[in-house]
């Protein structure tokens, strides 16, 4: 009984042992995410995730958004004066490569024998491929004119080893762009879909990203216009291949209205909760027409209001004064509408409320930029007759097809109707055809595409009408009479930097303090190379030729 | 060291010796005088042979030769008194129960109960009365070990409610994975570690949930052991390399009868420690107020929109504060507003915090008999935490039981516990807007006072008034919620059902060896619900997530114990199954809630969203060990296992490791000769653990990222690659320890010295984003731990009715990354939400501060720019390392007759911090350093040399000098963790009771807990309350929590 007893227990346990046993392999497989997923469907979350970073309040509101003064900060005004946060800046350096790195994987998929088969179910594989480059090379030359030189041969290869990548000179890598931008143009099947799906882009339509390569190689050769002498060729070569022809070719990132899959500009300020942006006195002068009297700089069609004025502030600012006159600034206001932008670049304990309050309050107001559905403007056909009216020494003609084409453009975002005095406005502002004018329009119509607009600034100097460090922001009453309320003393608030930018526009962000720590070696390197061999934010863009006596390159 | 265990080896075994003589046959039975239980496994020794056995099952033996000679026998039992009786053929022996002795037994591995001077390792053990004596109500029981173990560092988030404590044996061995020791209750291993998101670790926000090892109730705790090196533990397997804490808990005694026991404490807890701030200036930026016309009446409106305190000074100022504005909208803007004096508030931050009350109960109940044993108990425990609308609820059931059959051959045994809590209110940590600490230090207006905010948290209409209005005539709350309202409307509460016990059946198959099956589980659910009210700054939400764990272990282990003369063998072959399943599921509301207060994921104004995850993992393995004993004088044991991990790939996924140890008590030799000398033992190990590493590291995967267009969801790549090469960690250690007692026990030390290098391990590399990945799966790294554990005991004085006894413990741990991987040598461990990165640097210890840096000239002054301020380097430079070099406690207890108090001082020397709260508060103007020394009105000249070395005469503004906390070099905000804490006094008194009487036991006894902290660093912050979690990532301080003193009343009586 007793060995029966124990024989039945060893025999019970050993058996239920057995059977508890596993296949540990099976039991290691992820249950939680893919190991391979269809093309398309990697090119949609890419597409989206790239959006994401670029057009948000960081990336673009805080950065290239306030650096072009289209913006400005309501309370905070750090990054209004070259303060970046680390934190930021490390975190979207690292984001943009990994999504390099999945365009990589977007064009891998249509090249390896073993899956470019199943990856042509969703799109012909030379398309896809052709549209994952360009996208690709639109998404570095955003980098390399935020950073300057960084990594790019060498990116992208850590499953062989390569744990740190060398900085690439910003010229070699823009040579390599237009190469990148020409094959792809070259390679696409117009006649078969990019993408059956997916594409929140150009919808799958491969005729359009082939436009939309041409177009992007025209803007990048234009950027190297005063560096490298075969810029009008690259130009030449992408009109013979064929570029947008009309609003319809925009190259636009379409959002939804479903949520959570809205436009990051909606998200930070309606999610997230944070009124912390407005319009900014250069870019709101610009638009109402008017000279900026305090740094005394001319507007060249002085009292010509812009039509897309409401479109993009969301409307004048209606003030309440309870005593029947409010003071801003220097000024008393009546009860009434006022188009005033906030003062740009003063200290945060500048900013008070009466500029707040008298600014538009574009998160009440809502301007279509800030409705959940924006379609981020990636490069519009607009931009590209401005950039061919350069390319054929500022011709009027595309000048005027500019403009038109920019206001019909936002005319049909804001879901208003082109406005009937349109021509007249093409006149007014067609007066004289130069750099300055070509310059100036490109900047209204590139509101909200703050990395192109920044970019611009800096290849020519334009608009004149933004601050320049040192420049007068605003007049402020310090002294008030009491009684008669008569402004006895008063003083101008400038723009004042927190960071050394000798006296300019900022000209590049600082390399993130996380490559010092990750990625030593090519940071030291890099940094060597910069101006003064600091990390700074002074060291001009390889393409930036302006100089003290030739601030204006474009003029010649 | 190989070799000289070898020699240990051979050693032990000469002096066999062979007896032949006439002889006789002996039998006899041992019992025990307490419970009159047989004693088993009792050695019964032939006195001045060899010759000797151990007692059966029914604590009988046979001696079938015993020398004629022979006169007497030597009987012997770990925790009882050894007897000498006279030779007669039938011999009946009862052992008495010795106290002292009983000290000296330990539970190891497995839960075998061995004799403390047995073991080559270290091991120490705390009675469960220890960590009743301040429980504080619902505190982390781990808490109550601090500063009692040479070693073991406990840092727990003293401040947070059930919050994290982090728990650490010997330093960090492990860079990435977890270092938490294995927390083992009768044989069952319990989940010990958080859920908390990198976020909460790093101090970026989130809820701390605490580590799950607070579920264990120290009302069922017998006795705790700490295993602290792989020698001890490398029977568990891999997840015992950190050391292991065993728990064995309280069992049904025989001769108790029925045993009734009933203890109660109640606890308080206050807020000891808070930041210090200023309370010259108010709110806003300059010195000046917005003039605001309201009914034709002018007023001075303070800056509200903006949430630092650069405002103006206090001069008794009439202002029209967001108080007055308040009441006259919610009187429907009758008649004129009233208004306030400016000036620092009557009711500041501290008056924001409650006095926590708790309250414990415990019951448990005990019966045994000659062939069933049982103990029933439940506690409760109930507690009103410190932060307004805060509290926590638990209940504990446990059972345990056993009982054998009529021949005592087989054996069922079961231990349950059922754990039930449930929190309301715990706090947000970190940089998070609900964080009332976040707004009260680092972002916020300083003139505040809390009745005020308290009065008005809530409108008639329902919607929220804070301080922070968008402007005079627009309540919208710009950055900040009331803090009343954070407490009051966005809480949290969460449950957790838990059940860990084992059931199993042993079957003793001759009187030296017994088979035993064992089936221990681990299961619980826990479920989150998350709230952010409508007419919040943020957007309204609501979330639930719901997690579910098990574990389950099947065991099957032979036991063989025997003695051969003079030796004893014990040993030990086992199979183990370990499967484990985990399953996460989110759900939460998108776009806001439809209708306020109501929490339904329904009541979403658009779908809202889920995830769910899951995780499994198995391991299999085979384990064995041997211990000999020769003459309760030597001892050697040797230890093997092999797993299977189902986290590496195929091939890889076996590991086999050995240990081996001996212990040599040479003090048995001695004794003779130097009767000052008690006890002395030398003891040496060697141990390798292998180790696997988290599920789903082999295979490359995509994430899933949007939905944008319906009919093609978005992925991305994982950005980690994984590697399909992986090998298993392995960790080789060695120890050496000496232990001795001097004049009877009263003074004594132990003294350990160990070193551990751990090889391939498995970490998430990160790496620049511009290699494509932001991590990687790699096998790296040589990581070196080195230490010394040092205890000292004596009882200075000892008199018929005082006793002092004193007891100090220091540890020193050194700790060094050697390498990564070729050409690596860095490792980030994770960065705090704005500054500064946590890492490791090969030939560095773990864990550095990194971040920009003072420039230092030639000479070491401080470099200014032009503009008066610290220059800051380029990169990230090393700012401190994390840990602390050496901590220890040190503990005094008196007693006079039944009347007793003891004293635990704790210190903890070297490691930093980086203070997020600190460089905010500065750059906002909210702490004292920004407003003292006149620096508002004076400015500062900051301390250093230009750059062309003259000595800097630039003078800042005391605004710019506060904002440079934040703009300059992350250094400014680095601290100091060094600290003595004033950790525990308790006084109790035991009233004398006769055993026969209905109260068999009564005592009461009152304690406090973390009364004072003491440290260079220690104004604003006690460093060891920066603690968010229980994983690697320490060192970031965000809006911690403020200290909390507790102190309470205990109440146990036995019936």
């Amino acid at each position: 009984m007793r060995k029966i007893i124990y024989k039945f227990f060893i025999v019970a346990a050993l058996s239920f042992i057995v059977s508890s046993c596993e296949d540990l392999q099976v039991t290691n497989v992820d249950g939680n995410n893919p190991d391979e997923v269809p093309s398309h469907m990697l090119m949609s979350g890419t597409e989206k995730k790239i959006m994401d970073y670029v057009y948000d309040n960081w990336f673009s509101g805080r950065q290239c958004l306030v650096y072009s003064q289209y913006w400005a900060q309501r309370n905070y005004t750090e990054e209004d004066r070259y303060q970046i946060r680390e934190s930021v800046n490390n975190s979207y350096f690292n984001v943009l490569y990994t999504l390099i790195a999945d365009l990589n994987q977007v064009i891998k998929l249509n090249t390896d024998e073993s899956t470019a088969n199943v990856s042509a179910l969703y799109g012909a594989n030379q398309n896809q491929i052709a549209a994952a480059r360009i996208l690709k090379a639109w998404l570095y030359s955003v980098m390399v004119d935020t950073w300057g030189s960084i990594p790019y041969s060498e990116a992208g290869q850590l499953k062989d080893g390569l744990y740190y990548p060398k900085y690439d000179d910003a010229k070699v890598i823009y040579a390599d762009l237009i190469k990148e931008l020409t094959e792809a143009a070259a390679m696409i099947d117009v006649s078969q879909k990019a993408f059956t799906s997916g594409d929140m882009i150009f919808s799958g339509n491969s005729a359009k990203w082939k436009k939309f390569a041409n177009s992007l190689k025209c803007r990048l050769a234009l950027h190297t216009s005063k560096v490298d002498t075969n810029w009008k060729t690259y130009i030449a070569e992408a009109l013979a291949s064929g570029v947008f022809e009309s609003n319809s070719d925009n190259a636009l990132y379409h959002y939804s209205s479903t949520a959570p899959e809205y436009c990051m500009f909606y998200e930070g300020f309606y999610i997230e909760a944070r009124n912390d942006f407005t319009v900014s006195r250069p870019f709101m002068d610009i638009l109402k027409g008017q000279a900026d009297t305090l740094n005394v700089k001319s507007h060249p069609w002085e009292g010509v209001e812009d039509p897309r004025l409401a479109i993009y502030t969301g409307g004048p600012r209606t003030v309440k004064a309870d005593n029947d006159s409010t003071l801003v600034g220097n000024k008393y206001y009546k009860n009434g509408s006022y188009y005033i932008g906030v003062p740009y670049g003063i200290a945060s304990s500048n900013m008070t409320s009466a500029f707040r309050n008298i600014a538009p309050n574009i998160y009440a107001a809502q301007p279509v930029v800030l409705k959940d559905n924006f379609p981020v403007p990636l490069m519009t056909y607009a931009e590209l007759m401005f950039i061919i009216s350069e390319y054929k020494g500022f011709s009027e003609a595309e000048y005027k097809a500019g403009v038109k084409a920019s206001v019909e453009y936002w005319s049909d975002l804001a879901g208003e109707s082109v406005p009937s005095d349109l021509d007249d406005y093409v006149t007014e502002v067609s007066k004289n055809v130069n750099a300055e004018t070509v310059a100036l329009q490109k900047y209204i119509d590139l509101y909200m595409n703050g990395t192109e607009a920044w970019v611009e600034y800096r290849r020519t100097g334009y608009p004149t009408q933004l601050l320049k460090p040192g420049q007068k922001s605003v007049i402020i009453a310090t002294k008030i009479d009491p009684v008669t309320k008569k402004i006895l003393e008063e003083s101008a608030l400038t723009f004042s930097p927190l960071s050394e930018v000798k006296g300019d526009i900022i000209s590049r962000v600082k390399y993130p303090t996380n490559e010092s720590t990750l990625n030593g070696e090519s940071f030291n390197a890099a940094v060597a190379k910069l101006t003064d061999g600091t990390n700074n934010y002074y060291t001009k863009m390889f393409w930036d030729a302006r100089t003290t006596t030739n601030p204006h390159p474009a003029n010649k | 060291m190989k070799r000289k265990l070898m020699l240990l080896l051979t050693c032990l075994f000469v002096g066999i010796g062979l007896v032949t003589a006439q002889t006789q046959r002996v039998t006899g039975n041992v019992t025990s005088e307490e419970d009159g239980l047989p004693v088993v496994g009792a050695s019964v020794l032939v006195k001045g042979t060899t010759v000797g056995t151990i007692t059966d099952i029914d604590g009988n033996f046979t001696l079938s030769s015993v020398p004629t000679s022979a006169k007497v026998l030597q009987v012997s039992y770990i925790g009882m008194q050894s007897q000498e009786v006279a030779i007669k053929p039938s011999v009946k022996v009862i052992l008495k129960s010795d106290a002292k002795a009983l000290d000296e037994v330990v539970v190891t591995a497995l839960g075998i109960s061995r004799e403390k001077k047995s073991l080559g390792y270290s091991v120490s053990e705390v009675k469960g009365d220890e960590l009743l004596k301040s429980r504080g109500g619902v505190s982390n029981p781990v808490n109550a070990l601090q500063g009692k173990v040479a070693g073991l560092q406990i840092a727990g988030g003293s401040g947070n409610m059930g919050g994290s404590s982090k728990v650490l044996i010997r330093g960090v061995s492990s860079l990435s994975g977890n270092n938490q020791p294995l927390f083992i209750v009768d044989g069952v291993p319990i989940e010990g570690s958080d859920y908390n998101s990198a976020d909460t670790q790093r101090g970026a926000g989130g809820y701390d949930y605490g580590n799950l090892i607070q579920d264990i109730n120290p009302d069922d705790i017998e006795s705790l052991s700490v295993l602290k090196g792989a020698n001890a533990s490398a029977l568990y397997g891999s997840r015992a390399s950190n050391g292991v804490i065993m728990i064995t808990t309280k069992k049904g005694k025989k001769g108790e009868g029925y045993g009734v026991t009933f203890s109660s404490s109640v606890g308080f807890e206050v807020v000891n420690k808070l930041p210090q701030m200023q309370r010259l200036y108010g709110g806003g930026y300059g010195s000046t107020f917005e003039q605001v016309s309201i009914n034709g009446k002018v007023y001075n409106y303070p800056d509200y929109a903006t949430d630092e305190s650069w405002g103006p000074k206090y001069e008794g100022q009439s202002v029209l504060s967001w108080y007055d504005l308040a009441k006259w909208e919610a009187g429907g803007q009758v008649g004129d507003p009233t208004t306030s004096i400016w000036q620092a508030p009557k009711h500041d931050i501290e008056d924001f915090f409650e006095t926590g009350v708790s309250f414990a109960n415990s019951i448990s109940v005990t019966q045994a008999t000659d062939r069933a044993s049982v103990r029933l108990s439940y506690t409760n425990t109930d507690l009103k935490g410190y932060m307004p609308n805060s509290s926590m609820k638990k209940n504990v059931f446990n059972i345990s039981a056993s009982t054998v059959s009529a021949d005592k051959k087989l054996e069922v045994f079961t231990n349950l516990t059922y754990f039930n809590s449930a929190a309301k209110g715990r706090s947000e940590t970190g940089y998070a807007d609900n964080n009332v600490m976040q707004k009260f230090v680092q972002w916020g207006h300083r003139e505040l006072d809390m009745t005020e905010l308290k009065d008005m948290y809530i409108m008639p209409d329902g919607t929220q008034a804070t301080w922070n209005r968008s402007g005079w005539d627009d309540p919208t709350p710009a950055y900040s919620n009331n803090p009343y309202w954070s407490r009051y409307k966005n809480y949290q509460n969460d449950t957790r059902n838990r059940v860990y016990g084992n059931v199993g059946a042993s079957y003793q198959i001759t009187n030296y060896l017994k088979a035993q099956y064992k089936v221990n589980l681990d299961f619980f659910v826990d479920k989150q619900f998350e709230r952010n009210a409508v007419y919040s700054q943020e957007q309204s939400k609501y979330k639930e997530i719901s997690r579910q764990q098990y574990e389950l272990n099947n065991e099957f282990m032979l036991m063989f114990n025997k003695s051969f003369g003079d030796y004893s063998v014990t040993a030990n072959a086992g199979a183990n199954l370990m499967k484990s399943n985990y399953e996460y599921v989110l759900g939460e509301t998108v776009g806001g809630l439809a209708i306020a207060d109501f929490y339904n994921l329904k009541n979403s104004v658009s779908s809202p969203t889920s995830a769910n995850i899951r995780k499994k993992r198995a391991t299999n393995s085979l384990f064995g060990n041997v211990s000999v004993g020769w003459k309760s004088m030597m001892y050697l044991e040797g230890s093997l296992r092999n797993d299977w991990s189902s986290t590496l790939p195929d091939g890889n996924n076996s590991y086999i490791y050995p240990s081996v140890t001996g212990s040599f008590i040479f003090s048995e030799l001695l004794k003779e000769d130097f009767e000052w000398l008690s006890f002395g033992k030398i003891r040496l190990g060697y141990a390798e653990v292998g180790n696997d590493t988290d599920p789903y590291r082999i295979i490359d995967t995509y994430t899933q990222y949007t939905n944008v267009d319906s009919s093609t969801p978005g992925y991305i790549m994982s950005t980690e690659l994984k590697n399909t090469g992986l090998k298993p960690e392995r960790t080789y250690s060695y120890e050496a320890g000496l232990e001795m007692n001097f004049l009877n026990n009263r003074l004594g030390f132990e003294a350990t010295y160990y070193y551990a290098k751990t090889k391939n391990q498995i970490i998430p590399l990160s790496v620049s984003g511009s290699t494509g990945y932001l991590t990687r799966i790699i096998n790296a790294g040589l990581i070196e731990n080195k230490g010394i554990e040092l205890a000292f005991h004596a009882t200075p004085l000892k008199l018929a009715d005082f006793e002092w006894n004193t007891s100090l413990t220091v540890a020193s741990n050194k700790n060094k990354v050697k390498e990564l991987l070729d050409g690596v040598d860095y490792y980030r461990l994770a960065s705090a939400p704005f500054k500064v990165e946590v890492g490791a640097r090969v030939n560095e210890a773990y864990g550095v501060i990194m971040g920009t840096n003072f420039v230092y000239d030639e000479k070491g002054n401080k470099v200014i720019d032009e503009e008066g301020n610290y220059a800051a380097t380029n990169g990230n430079e090393k700012l401190g390392s994390i840990y602390p070099d050496f901590t220890g406690g040190w503990t005094n207890t008196f007693k006079y007759k039944n009347l007793d108090l003891s004293v635990l001082l704790d210190f903890s020397k070297g490691g930093k911090y980086f203070s997020t709260s600190y460089m905010w508060g500065m750059y906002s103007g909210m702490l004292e350093e920004s407003a003292a020394n006149n620096i508002r009105e004076d400015g500062i000249i900051l301390d250093g040399v230009q750059e062309d070395g003259s000595k800097n005469t630039v003078k800042i503004s005391g605004q710019t000098y506060g904002e440079s906390h934040y703009s300059g070099p992350a250094a400014q905000n680095v601290f100091k963790s060094d600290y003595i804490k004033l950790r525990e006094i308790n006084v109790g008194y035991s009233f004398p009771m006769n055993k026969s009487a209905f109260i068999k036991s009564l005592r009461l006894s009152a304690y406090g807990r973390n009364l004072a902290v003491w440290g260079p660093d220690t104004k604003h912050f006690d460093p060891e309350s920066i603690v968010t979690g229980s994983g690697n990532v320490q060192g970031i301080e965000g809006a911690a929590l403020p200290g909390i003193a507790s102190f309470g009343f205990n109440v146990s009586v036995k019936f």
